[in-house]
């Protein structure tokens, strides 16, 4: 369908940024049912293990946890400068804004694979080969299920997340997108995607490392 | 300073205030409470401000009511469904 971009005015470049807008909300609507669908079990079984999540969240790393928070938070800050940026005609700026998102977001995944690897040499590990002493039985397994899946579903987003604004950082610093909305839609996308894996770290970050 | 600065700011305070509540020894329930009311204060932030969701049209908010209802749908009768077993 490429004679969409051909003849295109003013005025219809303006709706089509709006709707590409439009149609992101959807798409991180449907995102957040996937997050709700874990946090729905995560409630129901933190009513059916007390003890077992409790321990599990005092066995969590607290620190890397929250300094995670925070790097997801400063990256999410850097992206939408970067808009405000690419907005004022300064694409070298927004792209290093959006650099620096990006390598917050790889500082994240180290931090969480230290976190994994610390889990496993524990014997915390999803399935049947489960053998983490402090927590034992059915409650701890489920924890720990929950805890990789939900944080695992997260750090997927959050790989995805570095890929594109690393895109968009790259077609930034080329001036591919220029401070009209039709012309900066892409970087808008890409940061709109990004604060959505925000939002839900903001809610995943107490669940699995504060509320004992 | 910009507006996603001083966002940026109030989000590091509230960030700072979740994480003095965990040493609190507060109730289960009510560290729950707390810790999650503050996170959609914040999520509530990022949406409006840096999402740019306050100068967003009707249209695109609506999805967001409506993800938001659903969520809670999901969330509640999936959560009552496993708890009630």
């Amino acid at each position: 369908m490429s004679h969409v971009a051909l003849e295109r005015g003013p005025r219809e470049a303006e709706v089509h940024a709006r709707s590409a807008r439009l149609g992101m909300w959807v798409f991180l609507g449907s995102e957040a049912m996937l997050f709700a669908a874990l946090l729905a079990l995560y409630a129901a079984y933190r009513a059916a293990y007390p003890g077992a999540f409790a321990a599990g969240v005092i066995h969590s790393e607290r620190l890397m946890g929250s300094v995670n928070t925070v790097a997801l938070l400063t990256a999410s800050w850097l992206a939408a400068e970067a808009l405000e940026l690419v907005k004022g005609a300064r694409p070298r700026a927004a792209s290093l804004a959006l650099a620096g998102a990006a390598a917050l977001g790889v500082v994240f995944l180290a931090l969480k694979t230290v976190e994994y690897a610390r889990h496993i040499r524990l014997g915390a590990v999803p399935g049947p080969g489960y053998a983490f002493a402090p927590i034992a039985g059915a409650g701890g397994k489920v924890y720990f299920a929950l805890y990789y899946a939900a944080t695992g579903l997260h750090a997927l987003h959050v790989a995805i997340g570095v890929c594109v604004l690393g895109w968009v950082a790259m077609g930034a610093w080329r001036g591919r997108y220029g401070p009209r909305a039709e012309e900066h839609a892409g970087l808008e996308m890409g940061a709109l995607y990004w604060h959505f894996v925000d939002v839900m770290w903001l809610f995943l970050w107490p669940l699995f490392y504060l509320v004992r | 300073m910009s507006a996603a600065a001083k966002t940026f700011g109030a989000l590091l305070a509230l960030t700072a205030a979740t994480f003095g509540l965990s040493f609190a020894g507060l109730p289960s329930w009510a560290g729950a409470a707390a810790a999650l009311a503050i996170a959609v204060a914040k999520a509530a932030l990022v949406a409006a401000v840096f999402m740019g969701l306050s100068r967003e049209r009707a249209s695109s908010r609506l999805v967001l009511v409506v993800a938001a209802l659903l969520v809670a749908i999901l969330a509640g009768l999936g959560a009552a469904d496993v708890a009630t077993r």
